[in-house]
């Protein structure tokens, strides 16, 4: 798995995209997430609505998700004055997080990491693309009182 | 979080299964241990004042007690006294007579056994003198069991893990008689599981603790975890009905020795570290 890293290398790099994920949250609401209790699930566990996924290849195989309801995307589209509550918007919101998560992880990592360009889908389902391994890493948080998950699956 | 004086704290219902494998500051197995013989109606801070613990240690033993969760803070009313928590020694109360507490190593050498007069000093020395012991929780287990089972106890063998709930239902005279037989014993694994006895039990949570606990923790702790156990197969973990882990549930446990060792492998892979693993009979 993820041959070329270590463990540790995978998990702090990891640790890395959850960190940026919450500071993206968080400078655009100024509402921190709380995150929750970890499971890891086997198989692809049941996603909210609105998915926003980064691609990872190289030395760290994978992708981490945001999962995200409804009234998350509209009251995060509230905090950016965005007035639309089309179902295109509560997409796009959460492909921008993912896309600015990424555009991070690239200028954080450079050549060790190839990024791939974000994904996001609205039918609670995340992009067909998306190869999931055997367990995918499942951590729950709140935020602005809404449920929504960050997920983790790092290919063998 | 930050505790403050005016937060209080309840010991965690599963506080058993919590401090078990845990290794923490000197001062807090102190004020667990303290913990047990008093009621409480004074704040925290007060109390560890009491014992002579700086604002400083306090604070860390707070965090310390929190982030294992020992202890959790009580929502219920902003009337109450500052600090509630739940008396071990009456939750014990008539359990055990005189209890013997034995401390074991690598070598899992049972002459170090001592007894003590009473279950309420052995629950402090299980807490306060044994677990102080600068032995990672790794590499050492601390068990109660029913001191007239000391006689059947040879060297080299090792003790199920405590009978003893903090919180939990009481032993029964029929479970008192048949102690002896379930507590004859299970083996400590070290990299290999040995088989000694016909249903023996695993426990998740120490397992999981253990892994966290060669990273940094929280997260990372997490991602660690959960990279182990992608190394595990899954129909392993299937064939025990677990379809979904939780890293903070003390109550999963199975039987299958295939998946111990796949556990213990999968760690060795992962992290380089010989993870022990300890079974019960039950």
């Amino acid at each position: 798995m993820n041959s070329g890293m270590k463990s540790a290398e995978v998990s702090e790099s990891l640790v890395v995209f959850i960190k940026m994920m919450t500071s993206c949250l968080t400078t655009l609401s100024r509402v921190t997430p709380v995150f929750g209790d970890p499971s890891i699930e086997l198989g692809l566990p049941r996603l909210f609505a609105y998915n926003g996924s980064i691609c990872m290849e190289g030395p760290l195989n994978g992708w981490i998700a945001l999962s995200i309801p409804q009234e998350f995307a509209d009251d995060l589209l509230g905090f950016i004055s965005e007035p639309s509550r089309e179902e295109e918007v509560r997409i796009d919101i959460a492909g921008e997080i993912a896309n600015t998560v990424a555009a991070n992880g690239r200028e954080h990592f450079g050549n060790r990491l190839i990024i791939h360009p974000s994904q996001a889908t609205g039918n609670g389902k995340l992009d067909p693309s998306l190869r999931h391994s055997s367990m995918v890493l499942k951590i729950p948080f709140k935020w602005h009182g809404h449920p929504a998950s960050l997920l983790i699956s790092l290919l063998a | 979080m930050k505790p403050s004086i005016s937060q209080r704290y309840l010991l965690a219902d599963d506080f058993d299964e919590r401090s078990k494998d845990l290794s923490m500051r000197r001062s807090a197995w102190t004020v667990i241990s303290a913990i047990s013989k008093l009621h409480l109606d004074g704040s925290f801070r007060e109390f560890c004042a009491d014992i002579s613990l700086s604002e400083n240690e306090t604070n860390k033993v707070i965090s310390e007690l929190l982030a294992n969760r020992l202890i959790h803070e009580n929502f219920v009313t902003d009337d109450e006294p500052a600090l509630v928590v739940r008396p071990i020694h009456e939750l014990l109360k008539g359990s055990y007579s005189t209890l013997a507490v034995g401390m074991f190593g690598e070598d899992n050498d049972a002459s170090q056994l001592k007894t003590v007069s009473n279950s309420y000093t052995a629950v402090q020395m299980r807490l306060g003198e044994f677990l102080r012991t600068e032995k990672s929780p790794s590499t050492i287990q601390c068990w109660i069991w029913d001191s007239s089972d000391r006689a059947s106890v040879a060297p080299g063998e090792t003790i199920r893990a405590p009978q003893t709930q903090l919180n939990g239902p009481k032993a029964s005279p029929a479970d008192a008689s048949t102690r002896k037989e379930t507590q004859r014993v299970t083996s400590s694994v070290k990299g290999t599981i040995t088989k000694k006895s016909e249903v023996k039990k695993y426990k998740l949570q120490p397992i999981i603790s253990q892994i966290e606990k060669l990273s940094s923790g929280g997260v990372e702790g997490s991602v660690l975890v959960y990279q182990v156990f992608l190394k595990v197969p899954t129909e392993l973990l299937r064939n025990e009905g677990i379809e979904s882990l939780k890293l903070v549930d003390a109550n999963t446990e199975f039987s299958s020795q295939k998946l111990c060792q796949a556990i213990v492998r999968a760690t060795t892979q992962i992290t380089g570290y010989n993870l022990k693993i300890v079974g019960y009979n039950r």
